[in-house]
């Protein structure tokens, strides 16, 4: 596909961006603003993507393309390991770019706002999750009042990485490129570690997710494509699809105008080709458009069970590839391949988030892979989110003292009655009780860790070649 | 120049008393609301806080209360552009100082910003008093962060400004001062302006809500 | 009932055979997996986590992660049959009669070429058959030593 160039002729760029004014904006007023600092190395290492950002940028902006792979890297690599304390400025680190790019600035900053405020939200404490979910609304209702606002529609990831520029910028400096995707990952796989889940529960996870961050994240350099939002958290992308969707829109057009400023190009192209980037992903571009409908640019199909992810490179229905994990079928428990019910859970683990029907099928996946895991899912008899820690060697911990489970082992088509968790025995009692449960007996949390069922007998690889062939 | 939605009282987006005498170019962000106080030592101490609202985009306005001149103080800014390319960021700002037993002050401000080298700006200040003692008054700033590339929360600044009151001797005042973010809503200042009549010691604070 | 010991047996036979198709945590590599006529991943049990390596030296390399004792499932010339080898206490202990060939020279060969036999013979019969350059067979003792000497690939 290599539609890119003759439909951006056909775009025409909103006034604003040639406005001279700096605009700036702040953040919606609300209790709830910076509750991110009650997290401190989630927040630093948040603000630190800041400061990595805006330090490659401006070395773009002054030409100096040829230390970012050296003395670009080792700065903002020294940031990353000691991060600020407090929010940067990022157009103080980069004014050179900043007076080069001021209206993408706009849009950059505008999005991080956003991320930061459903942050907020998510962190503050003592709201219940429905007040919660209404104020990422009101915040989503703000940040779509803008002419800066990107779309919440899903774009189609395999258009906007069609144009012939497109990877210049990750093959001609893979390790900065992967700093961003490092960042990109922590913003994107953030929103599940405080999704539905109690602020004393989020920053142990941090721990396991910072560590991932710091360690192996930021210098990966073999992903196939950009960290998706839906991927990385799936369970808060099923809630806010469109919040989702800008996340990743914005992330694209990080990477759309990586490509364009890695080009050997006179200033004013780069500049043009950046408005013109700008313009593909703004709300206002695609206003009164719907998921699923119009074509090329236009084209808001999504996987069909996950609306907040546009459709990507190869994917087909809902199989898609997954980097790091290869073809996976959306609708599908990624452990044992059976449909996924309503209610699932989700692991994660080695970098990725994967969602599966039961907790067996969480407990199994997690123990196949190297590296502490997560594993988050509703249960009965609680209304806090069950969040259990595993480390190195598969021992988990859980967030709810005497949590039991049943795992009355049958087959995996109904293994999302056999395997549950419960918050007391009484609730495991009781549930035995009702459904007639023969022979149970409440496992604890050590006796569950210990089991293995192996491989699923209904497990089905999918069986394709790499649509981006980095990797076969 | 304050970043969208960043720190919401910014350390960089330099503002007249907090410590030093001058403007950037820029005003605060759009919805912003921020009360700061400064302490002013010297020959007289003086005490001012204020108010301000980002009410529209590249707009707000200030209100004030100085105990020195009990004076009421309300002030609107104006941004007009930013820095774009080589060419300066330009804005504008009106005060009116009411004091409660004299008349009122009305200041206009011209105002220019330009990053001087990759990280340092002038900030160049043209005040027009107009009052029963009209004069002209010129305030060169300088700013600088400190720190780079390592800390990002800490910016130096300096002034030079001399005074012209109608039919009276000039007088030159010089000035240096730290901004600091304390945290993601506070900035902290102090700086210390001397000239030949006095030596002051400010020091102040900005919070945002 | 039933159907339920029969499961239990089916997943215990599996038990040490991963679900999903991974890249090494080691080399980063595809880990190869068992066919009909061979049998390629190598599985490290430790605690509750089963993992799969692409090779034995792969597993001694990023041995140093896992404090506690290690099993160690290593594809051997019998399909179906791995050479069990076990670090207890931080001491590795393999059957007696074990060799292993250790000759590759980039990952991309690893796992044919850092592999465990129950026999001497079986390592003579797999090189014979893959026609292998330079191959010597190694005790575990001597396996380990090589491959943590940090001077080794």
């Amino acid at each position: 596909m290599n539609l890119l160039p003759s439909l951006v002729l056909a775009l025409s760029p909103p006034a604003w961006l040639d406005d001279a004014g700096a605009d700036h904006l702040s953040v919606m007023p609300a209790v709830h603003n910076w509750a991110i600092q009650r997290l401190p190395a989630f927040a630093r290492d948040m603000h630190g993507t800041g400061v990595g950002h805006a330090m490659a940028y401006e070395a773009m902006a002054r030409g100096e393309v040829g230390s970012l792979e050296t003395a670009t890297f080792n700065r903002i690599d020294r940031v990353l390991h000691n991060p600020p304390r407090n929010p940067v400025d990022e157009a103080s680190i980069s004014p050179t770019f900043i007076r080069q790019y001021g209206a993408l600035e706009k849009v950059f900053d505008w999005a991080h706002l956003l991320h930061f405020q459903t942050i907020d939200v998510l962190i503050h404490p003592g709201w219940s999750q429905a007040r919660r979910d209404q104020e990422i609304e009101k915040l989503w209702r703000n940040y779509q009042s803008q002419p800066y606002a990107l779309t919440g529609l899903p774009m189609n990831m395999e258009f906007l990485s069609s144009s012939p520029y497109d990877g210049a910028f990750r093959r001609a400096y893979p390790k900065v490129n992967g700093l961003f995707w490092g960042y990109h990952w922590l913003q994107t796989a953030a929103y599940d570690m405080l999704y539905e889940i109690e602020p004393r529960d989020q920053i142990p996870q941090y721990v396991v997710l910072g560590d991932q961050y710091r360690r192996i994240e930021l210098y990966r350099t073999n992903r196939d494509f950009m960290p998706m939002t839906a991927e990385m958290s799936p369970r808060f992308s099923k809630r806010f699809p469109m919040i989702a969707n800008a996340f990743d829109n914005l992330h694209m057009l990080h990477d759309n105008v990586n490509d364009i400023l890695a080009q050997d190009w006179e200033k004013p192209r780069k500049q043009a080709e950046v408005k013109a980037a700008i313009t593909r992903v703004l709300a206002s571009t695609h206003a009164d458009e719907e998921p699923g409908e119009g074509e090329g640019l236009h084209d808001h199909e999504h996987v069909p069970s996950v609306p907040g992810m546009g459709k990507m490179k190869g994917s087909d229905g809902d199989i898609m590839f997954m980097s790091g994990m290869g073809w996976m079928d959306m609708s599908r428990c990624a452990h044992c391949s059976i449909p996924l019910p309503e209610e699932t859970a989700t692991v994660s683990a080695n970098g990725w988030t994967m969602v599966v029907r039961c907790l067996a099928c969480a407990r199994d996946m997690a123990a196949e892979t190297p590296g502490q895991a997560i594993i988050r899912t509703r249960i009965q008899g609680s209304s806090r989110t069950l969040v259990m820690i595993s480390d190195e060697e598969g021992n988990w911990q859980s967030n709810i003292q005497g949590v039991v489970f049943l795992e009355q082992t049958g087959e995996h088509p109904e293994c999302a009655d056999w395997s549950r968790a419960f918050a007391t025995s009484e609730g495991f009692d009781a549930f035995v009780r009702e459904n007639q449960i023969s022979g149970a007996s409440p496992l604890s949390l050590q006796s569950w860790s210990e089991r293995n069922l192996g491989r699923p007998p209904t497990y089905r690889k999918i069986d394709r070649p790499n649509p981006y062939g980095v990797k076969d | 120049m304050p970043a969208v939605g960043w720190a919401q009282s910014d350390h960089t987006n330099i503002e007249s008393g907090h410590p030093l005498g001058f403007d950037d170019a820029y005003s605060i962000g759009y919805g912003e609301r921020s009360f700061g106080f400064s302490r002013s030592l010297g020959p007289e101490n003086d005490f001012h806080v204020g108010a301000t609202y980002g009410f529209a985009k590249n707009q707000d306005f200030t209100i004030g209360y100085d105990t020195k001149g009990q004076e009421l103080e309300v002030s609107y800014f104006r941004g007009l552009r930013r820095e774009i390319e080589d060419q300066p960021g330009l804005a504008y700002r009106v005060s009116a100082h009411v004091p409660r037993n004299g008349s009122a002050i009305v200041t206009i401000r011209g105002i220019g910003t330009k990053h001087l080298g990759q990280y340092e700006k002038l900030h160049f200040n043209v005040d027009l008093l107009l009052a029963s003692d009209v004069g002209i008054g010129v305030t060169l700033g300088y700013s600088s962060p400190i720190g780079l590339p390592r800390h990002f929360d800490t910016q130096f600044l300096a002034e030079v400004s001399g005074t012209v009151p109608k039919d009276q001797r000039s007088t030159a005042r010089f000035g240096v001062g730290l901004r600091h973010q304390v945290n993601p809503v506070t900035v902290a200042d102090i700086g210390i302006q001397v000239s030949a009549e006095e030596t002051r010691l400010k020091f102040g604070m900005s919070v945002a809500f | 009932m039933k159907k339920l010991v029969l499961l239990i047996l089916i997943f215990g036979v599996m038990g040490v055979v991963s679900a999903h198709e991974a890249d090494c945590p080691y080399c980063a590599e595809k880990i190869v997996q068992n066919t009909d006529k061979q049998d390629n991943e190598v599985v490290v049990k430790v605690g509750n986590k089963r993992i799969e390596y692409r090779c034995l030296y792969c597993v001694i390399k990023d041995q140093r992660r896992y404090k506690g004792d290690l099993v160690v499932y290593a594809p051997s010339e019998k399909v179906g049959s791995p050479v069990v080898i076990k670090r207890t206490g931080g001491k590795w202990v393999g059957p007696e009669k074990m060799v292993v060939l250790n000759v590759f020279k980039k990952h991309t060969e690893c796992a044919a070429l850092s592999r465990a036999f129950s026999t001497r013979e079986a390592l003579d019969a797999y090189v014979k058959r893959n026609n292998v350059q330079n191959a010597k067979a190694l005790s575990l003792k001597e396996f380990i030593e090589l491959v943590e000497k940090p001077v080794q690939k």
